[in-house]
């Protein structure tokens, strides 16, 4: 029985489109779904008094703070995430805007760094684009798994490949520009084949997070990438993730991330 | 140079009736033989439905490129169109080695007709390497792939002639980094067959020369023949 199934928080500010709260749980975590996720906030970081909270979110991993409460640098506001399972009720730790900087000065220098990061994403680099979060726990499907040793054996709709039903999360409409694109087309040394190599190195803002293993979706041509490599740029003295760069390399055009349905999701940035 | 028969390479009584049945045989060498196991592995994939024989993954083959989900093809075959599928299966052939077991490789001769018949044995390991990701699946499909090189191997190899068609080994999983962890495990195969051919030369037929020795002095040789 888990009494902390959290194993990854973050919040990044955003004064446009709203503060990005995202989570990870533990990927053991086995509680029956639905797992209902509330963002409470509060003004105390004991939670005594709880401000407001943010409309319920189900079986997902982030959610957005769009009440534009918090406009002001001298404000505190802390955040924490409920999740409520049918078996029981968990609590995160609280987090705020401002957690792991040395000094105010710092968290308004890093968040004047992520406003202008997405502002290059915005007006003058952005290219649109899908990412599909990996899931990392929930409900697995028995039928995809070994009855002896539980790994996954099949790459089917069902899961893609990762043992948990339906595979990813929703699409996630988000923007990312291209930095380096190198490709290559020859046979494989071992004899498997034409390969198609590449290495394209792209740049996101610092939310969400994109883990290796995840997916990224080309919202024009829909070309699924999968993600190899993440590097996090952080302002010293602060927790806020500035930029992501990523190193992903072109998935060939039978994989089954293919299938997985990718059209008209609102975009984080509208 | 006289073209040597084809027929002569099907030595064994079961594989040359075969051959006159048919009419036409195939002068066997690595890269037929290669295709050769292409082809069984594309027949069995095309009848042999993987979710009726038990396993639980979807991917089927189709001979059109576009709605299968396997693709298969030889190694080393660049397409220039669109980069190999994956899952995938490939056929590659290692050294073949040649040996002759008799005396400057002859195995027979007439010498009336100027007839040589010679011999080579060839022993021809074929690899089937299949690729898939996640680890599960790839070790599920090359358990596909491997029952007709398996089970059927007494049966291949009667009716292709070969002397020898097994599997040996099965191996263990790798790792080939592409745009994806994709898995390999490679299906060897040990193929023996013989390479046999006849060499026609245009010398002169030989004369038949008799003679008689006689011995007696009363017979008369010339009036009893």
């Amino acid at each position: 029985m888990y009494n902390y199934p959290f194993t990854f928080l973050s919040i990044t500010p955003n004064y446009v489109s709203g503060h990005f709260v995202e989570w990870q749980l533990d990927h053991l975590f086995s509680d029956d779904e639905p797992h209902e996720f509330t963002v409470e906030v509060s003004e105390d970081s004991n939670f005594s008094e709880i401000t407001y909270a943010l409309p319920t979110v189900i079986n997902t991993y982030f959610a957005v703070d769009n009440t534009h409460t918090k406009q002001a640098s001298t404000i505190d506001f802390f955040y924490r995430i409920k999740l409520k399972t049918p078996k029981k009720i968990y609590y995160s730790n609280a987090l705020s805007l401002a957690s792991g900087s040395d000094t105010r000065r710092n968290y308004l220098l890093a968040a004047e760094m992520v406003r202008k990061e997405l502002l290059r994403l915005r007006k003058y680099t952005g290219h649109a684009v899908y990412l599909l979060k990996r899931k990392n726990f929930g409900k697995k499907v028995k039928e995809s798994l070994d009855p002896i040793s539980g790994i996954v054996i099949t790459n089917n709709v069902s899961d893609f490949g990762t043992s948990f039903e339906g595979g990813y999360y929703a699409p996630l409409k988000t923007l990312m520009s291209y930095e380096i694109v190198k490709q290559d087309r020859k046979l494989s040394e071992q004899g498997l084949g034409t390969v198609e190599s590449s290495t394209i190195v792209v740049r996101m803002a610092g939310f969400p997070i994109a883990n290796p293993e995840d997916l990224l979706v080309d919202s024009g041509d829909f070309t699924r990438y999968r993600i190899m490599d993440q590097q996090i740029k952080r302002l010293p003295g602060t927790s806020l993730c500035i930029c992501q760069k990523l190193t992903i390399e072109t998935l060939p055009t039978s994989d089954i991330s293919y299938k997985i349905p990718v059209e008209n999701y609102d975009s984080l940035f509208v | 140079m006289i073209p040597y028969s084809s027929r002569s390479n099907y030595i064994t009584p079961v594989s040359r009736e075969i051959a006159d049945k048919s009419g036409e045989c195939i002068q066997l060498n690595p890269w037929v033989v290669q295709n050769l196991v292409y082809k069984l592995i594309q027949n069995h994939m095309l009848t042999n439905d993987p979710k009726i024989m038990g396993y639980t993954f979807d991917q089927k083959y189709s001979l059109d490129a576009t709605k299968s989900d396997i693709d298969l093809g030889i190694s080393y075959n660049y397409k220039a169109d669109v980069a190999s599928k994956r899952p995938a299966v490939f056929i590659a052939r290692e050294n073949a080695e040649l040996k002759s077991p008799t005396f400057g490789q002859t195995i027979g001769g007439n010498v009336a007709e100027s007839e040589n018949q010679l011999l080579s044995l060839v022993s021809l390991p074929i690899r089937v390497l299949v690729v898939a990701s996640p680890l599960g699946f790839a070790e599920q499909l090359a358990d596909y792939v491997k029952q007709p090189l398996m089970y059927h191997s007494q049966t291949i190899q009667r009716d292709f002639g070969f002397m020898k068609f097994r599997l040996i080994q099965i191996s263990k999983p790798q790792i080939f980094v592409e745009a994806k962890d994709n898995i390999v495990v490679e299906l060897i195969l040990q193929i023996n067959y013989s390479d046999g051919w006849t060499v026609i030369g245009d010398h002169l037929k030989l004369k038949t020369i008799s003679g008689a020795i006689f011995d007696s002095l009363k017979a008369k040789p010339i009036e009893n023949l």
